[in-house]
């Protein structure tokens, strides 16, 4: 709740970072909340990287 | 489309189509708006689904006849595109319609300034360098790494994703809680921090009420039954079931008790969970006997704690916690249902059912509902199968067949697996309820309705064609079911409270205001033996009456 080591109580304006569904970010905009939404995609493994390449060349 | 495997099945006058989309990754939120999108644009089909290509969501499509051979090699992390389309459309107009939706911007609403989306949490920060709290709803395997990244900087996190593992668990929350910092999750679904709803969350007053909460639906139903009796919450802080856990021992809930203890807004404190390991209720409990201000802990379907502290009210339901805690805050739980109405309400819905329907089955969106559900009809009915029963041996072999007395928590993983949450999309609770309506033996069906932020915009309005269609299909047998609801809502949540209930009383369901006045009324209905006078062997009506003051009082409490 708190951005600092020392101080534990419950911020006046909640600010918030939303990373995932995008609703929630919504849905904190119409209580009138700070958001900033980060579109999260999953890292792509290297399996699947090489996969790909390979069925381009092969 | 690329190469992407293509299927045709061939009907007599439609063709089902499906689409792999390889390594192809949408949230389930973005896919079920998508879906609905193409249902309400696309010309010349019949049907169309977009989903990722998970178990879960490939049996719906096969259930609904959707899913073709080559849909079923789709994996969880392909996107799959099923459509049935009328003969003579063209699917590859079709298709790139889809496509172009896929690739459209995600962002539905707010103005430049807050509907701008960031790709990585570094530039969040840049943007938002004074940010006070994250929101994360990754899938669960990315989750940790993702919450690290943000406890560095010194911010909370609270933890939606779920699928995160115990260890992982206690080492983010030893890190947080090392820094000053909370870590509310994982698999939080509700927080209510300085008056602002996180994830799913009502619309409440402000007020004197701290709560912590092992149990998001639990929460949920506290804060609403306190804010319909005119009070309100200081701070509620969701820390996830895993918290009372003995492998994570309670680590935030002390964090979060400590902070109520302390915050001057908050004069009574309620803890509520569902069964903590039998060490850790202990161990909290005594926590909050070392605490001046006064504690109610509901720990639904724990074992007792022994030497309860003089500050420590223990409950057994959260009927019974909001009571408590409107009690020590000067007031009571006036919305109850009086004794009078509901033995009223019990005698009349039980004349509806013929003599073979004697089961109960319940169809939750809400995990600590079902829980607490459970408790009462356990208690009440014997043997009551679950998919996330009370204990292991109550378990469904298949979470998709119901037997005898059923409570199903649909937002439990094999319901969720690549979907979105059933507090937003009724698909699959609209299908099984069809189902138990097919079963001669059922009379009782629950069905509960969340309202508020991150919950589905109507509800009961969503459910209303397949509640009207359950009561067709036993009307056409011969038979009635009775069908009865719980809305846990206020009137300022944005579905609005007595909307909701109005739609649902408008196609005969009978509500109550409390999840345990539910759960206690589908047993006693199902049962009958506790309201029907036998004359013809002389039972005495009142002695009958009265052997349900145990249960009452246990689950109600000395509200009526």
């Amino acid at each position: 709740m708190d951005s600092t080591n020392n101080d534990t109580s419950a911020p006046k304006e909640l600010k918030v970072i939303n990373v995932g569904v995008e609703l929630f970010a919504e849905e904190l905009r119409k209580q009138g909340v700070k958001v900033i939404h980060v579109d999260f995609k999953p890292p792509r493994k290297l399996d699947e990287d090489i996969e790909e390449i390979l069925s381009k060349i092969i | 489309m690329g190469s992407a495997p293509l299927g045709e099945t061939e009907l007599a006058s439609v063709r089902t189509v499906n689409i792999v989309k390889r390594n192809f990754f949408r949230d389930s939120l973005q896919l079920m708006r998508l879906t609905d999108k193409a249902k309400q644009t696309l010309k010349g089909i019949s049907d169309v689904a977009v989903v990722m290509g998970t178990t879960t969501n490939k049996d719906l499509l096969r259930d609904i006849g959707l899913l073709t051979p080559e849909g079923e090699q789709a994996t969880p992390s392909d996107t799959l595109i099923a459509v049935k389309l009328e003969t003579d459309t063209s699917l590859e107009g079709v298709i790139q319609s889809i496509e172009r939706l896929l690739e459209e911007p995600t962002q539905t609403s707010g103005t430049q300034e807050s509907g701008v989306s960031f790709s990585s949490v570094e530039e969040a920060f840049e943007a938002l360098p004074d940010a006070n709290l994250a929101l994360v709803s990754v899938p669960g395997r990315y989750a940790t790494d993702v919450a690290f990244k943000i406890l560095e900087r010194g911010v909370s996190v609270h933890l939606f994703s779920d699928h995160v593992s115990l260890e992982e668990e206690t080492r983010l929350k030893r890190y947080a809680a090392d820094k000053g910092l909370l870590v509310l999750g994982p698999g939080a679904g509700t927080s209510i921090i300085s008056g602002k709803g996180i994830a799913f969350a009502n619309n409440v007053k402000r007020g004197q009420l701290g709560v912590v909460a092992a149990a998001g639906t639990g929460l949920q139903e506290i804060s609403v039954l306190v804010d319909r009796a005119g009070f309100g919450i200081s701070q509620g802080l969701g820390v996830g079931g895993g918290d009372v856990k003995s492998e994570v021992g309670g680590i935030m809930s002390k964090v979060c008790i400590e902070r109520l203890e302390r915050d001057e807004e908050t004069s009574v404190i309620c803890f509520v969970s569902k069964p903590p390991s039998p060490e850790v209720s202990e161990e909290l409990v005594n926590f909050m006997g070392t605490k001046g201000k006064p504690f109610v802990a509901c720990l639904i379907g724990g074992s007792a704690v022994k030497n309860v502290p003089n500050n420590v009210y223990m409950v057994e339901t959260l009927h019974k916690a909001a009571a408590k805690c409107l009690n020590l805050m000067g007031d009571s739980l006036t919305i109850a249902t009086t004794r009078k109405k509901l033995e009223s309400i019990w005698t009349s819905a039980s004349f509806r059912l013929g003599e073979g329907q004697k089961y109960v089955r319940g169809l939750f969106t809400g995990g600590t509902l079902t829980y607490e559900s459970l408790v009462i009809t356990s208690e009440m009915l014997g043997e009551v199968w679950s998919n996330a029963p009370i204990d292991a041996t109550h378990k469904l072999d298949d979470h998709r067949v119901s037997k005898h007395n059923t409570l199903i928590d649909m937002g439990e993983e094999e319901f969720t697996e690549g979907r979105a949450h059933p507090m937003m999309d009724p698909t699959l609770r609209k299908l099984r309820l069809l189902e138990e309506a097919k079963d001669p033996e059922v009379g009782v069906i629950m069905l509960d309705f969340v309202l508020g932020y991150g919950s589905h915009p109507d509800p009961a309005g969503a459910m209303s064609d397949a509640i009207i269609r359950a009561n067709q299909q036993a009307t056409k047998e011969g038979r009635q079911i009775v069908i009865l609801g719980h809305v846990c809502g206020t009137e300022k949540d944005p579905q609005v409270l007595s909307s909701q209930e109005a739609k649902l009383r408008e196609l005969g369901v009978i509500l109550f205001p409390t999840n345990a006045e539910m759960a206690l009324s589908a047993a006693v209905i199902a049962r009958r033996d506790f309201l029907i006078t036998d004359t013809a062997r002389g039972a005495d009506t009142h002695e009958k009456w009265k052997s349900l003051e145990t249960p009452m009082k246990k689950f109600l409490g000395g509200t009526l």
